[in-house]
């Protein structure tokens, strides 16, 4: 497929994707919400990534001030979606941990001229983790179907993505350097994880009438 | 390290974590599936031992009601019978005069007791209620309560004619004993109504009063004994048993139960 066809579908995706999930705002529990925040900060973010593009700007660094945000809302989504004590405190101290981690990031080891996938991977292994923590969280809770939850399959697609495009990552900075064949490979699969997960969300945000509200 | 390796890595790792997250969730929901049939199992074991428990401890309250009916019947109307023998004797042996007149009087006031404890007797008696039709007898036990309240009672049966097994019509009776003895010691209510309908899959009564009704629906139906009994005789035909009211706007209860 061609770069911007495939890009424009990925926009559009993740345009109807926040568009559901806001049009869904008063149904949402308090961390559904701040998946919905997520999504929207997003489609800001690549709108902007889009238009520097365009102009033939370099966009990089956007990912360096986006990248510790969606961090910070997800670490906050779980805390609350797994009803941790003290959720809001707890969120707000590793999410910001998170936050300095990347700044440490770009600082010292991926400046704003490179792509940060080493903080992406580092991302991978969080979301992975609380992903499976928020599992563990459902097996030991009685009185419920996970195929109802809506944090089962929120906490599904994030561990798909991430696992997905765990590799990609790992691999990123000196495959892309290389600039071979792999290159477009592993560009492509990014593209289309992307797209899946984008779908995935929609879908539950589609279905989200008929779930259990996440942190419920 | 050459292209090929590097994709044989890039394709075997990202299999590998996504299978891994595959496994995660496929775990997770098998062993949910096995928790919650285990609880259901449990569920079910608890509510066969609780039902256990509650058809003895309704057996035992049968078999109480039908001894105080049959003392009823074989004892005190004996007893009353024949003091109304004896009664229109001496009546019939004296002449016209004001006393005649008062043994008159005093024969209808033991007659009309001797009604009413036979009425009483056969709606305690667990038999013999299960041998009439419930209309009959649910229309009985309205009838005695007119006999000595003077509250507007009345029963409407619909639905298809429908033969309820014996032992249900006993439960939905002494639902409906149970309720309108609420009605008439605690309501203050002018009438009463019950609405029985035999639907081909769900008998429903609704017994509705527009007494004083009830401060707090839920509490104040859960509390009351008489209440608890109702709810588990209507959970031992696997129907339910529904209170709601308001302040000064009557009571409605409503029962449903499977009809076969």
């Amino acid at each position: 497929m061609d770069f911007n066809v495939a890009f424009l579908l990925y926009e559009s995706l993740l345009f109807f994707t926040a568009a559901i999930a806001i049009f869904r705002w008063k149904l949402q529990s308090e961390s559904d919400k701040w998946i919905t925040i997520l999504l929207s900060l997003t489609v800001l973010q690549e709108g902007v990534a889009g238009l520097l593009r365009t102009f033939s700007i370099s966009n990089l660094y956007t990912y360096h001030f986006y990248t510790p945000i969606e961090v910070f809302f997800i670490i906050n989504y779980f805390a609350r979606a797994t009803r941790i004590n003290h959720a809001s405190r707890f969120g707000l101290f590793f999410g910001s941990i998170a936050v300095i981690l990347s700044i440490l990031n770009t600082v010292f080891i991926q400046k704003l001229s490179q792509f940060n996938s080493y903080y992406l991977l580092l991302e991978g292994i969080i979301i992975i983790c609380f992903s499976l923590f928020s599992f563990y969280k459902l097996l030991i809770r009685e009185d419920i179907t996970p195929k109802n939850m809506a944090v089962f399959w929120i906490t599904c697609c994030f561990l798909f993505y991430w696992c997905l495009t765990f590799v990609s990552l790992g691999m990123y900075a000196p495959v892309i350097a290389a600039k071979g064949v792999l290159s477009i490979i592993i560009n492509s699969s990014l593209y289309y994880s992307n797209m899946l997960f984008y779908i995935a969300i929609a879908i539950v945000f589609l279905r989200y009438k008929k779930l259990v509200p996440s942190g419920e | 390290m050459s292209d090929s390796y590097l994709l044989a890595v890039f394709i075997g790792g990202t299999v590998i974590i996504t299978m891994f997250a595959a496994m995660m969730t496929i775990f997770l929901i098998v062993q949910k599936h096995r928790q919650n049939r285990t609880r259901m199992e449990r569920q079910q074991t608890d509510f066969a031992t609780k039902s256990s428990m509650m058809s003895s401890r309704i057996e035992l309250q049968e078999q109480a009601l039908e001894f105080v009916a049959q003392e009823i019947h074989d004892n005190l109307g004996q007893v009353l019978s024949f003091s109304c023998l004896q009664l229109a004797d001496i009546r019939n042996s004296v002449p016209e005069s004001d006393l005649r007149g008062r043994l008159s009087n005093n024969l209808d006031v033991t007659r009309k007791a001797v009604r009413e404890l036979r009425m009483l007797s056969h709606n305690l008696s667990g038999r013999l209620v299960e041998q009439r039709p419930l209309n009959e007898v649910v229309e009985s036990e309205l009838e005695r309560i007119r006999s000595f309240c003077p509250m507007e009672c009345k029963l409407t049966v619909t639905g298809a004619d429908i033969e309820l097994p014996p032992e249900t019509r006993l439960l939905i009776f002494r639902i409906v004993q149970e309720a309108l003895q609420n009605v008439v010691k605690h309501s203050e209510a002018k009438s009463v109504a019950i609405r029985m309908n035999y639907g081909h899959r769900l008998f429903t009564l609704k017994l509705s009063d527009d007494g004083k009704g009830i401060n707090n629906t839920e509490n104040e139906a859960n509390r009351s004994l008489g209440m608890t009994n109702m709810r588990q005789r209507a959970r031992l035909m696997k129907g339910d048993l529904l209170v709601s009211s308001n302040e000064g706007r009557g009571t409605l209860i409503t029962l449903n139960i499977p009809s076969r």
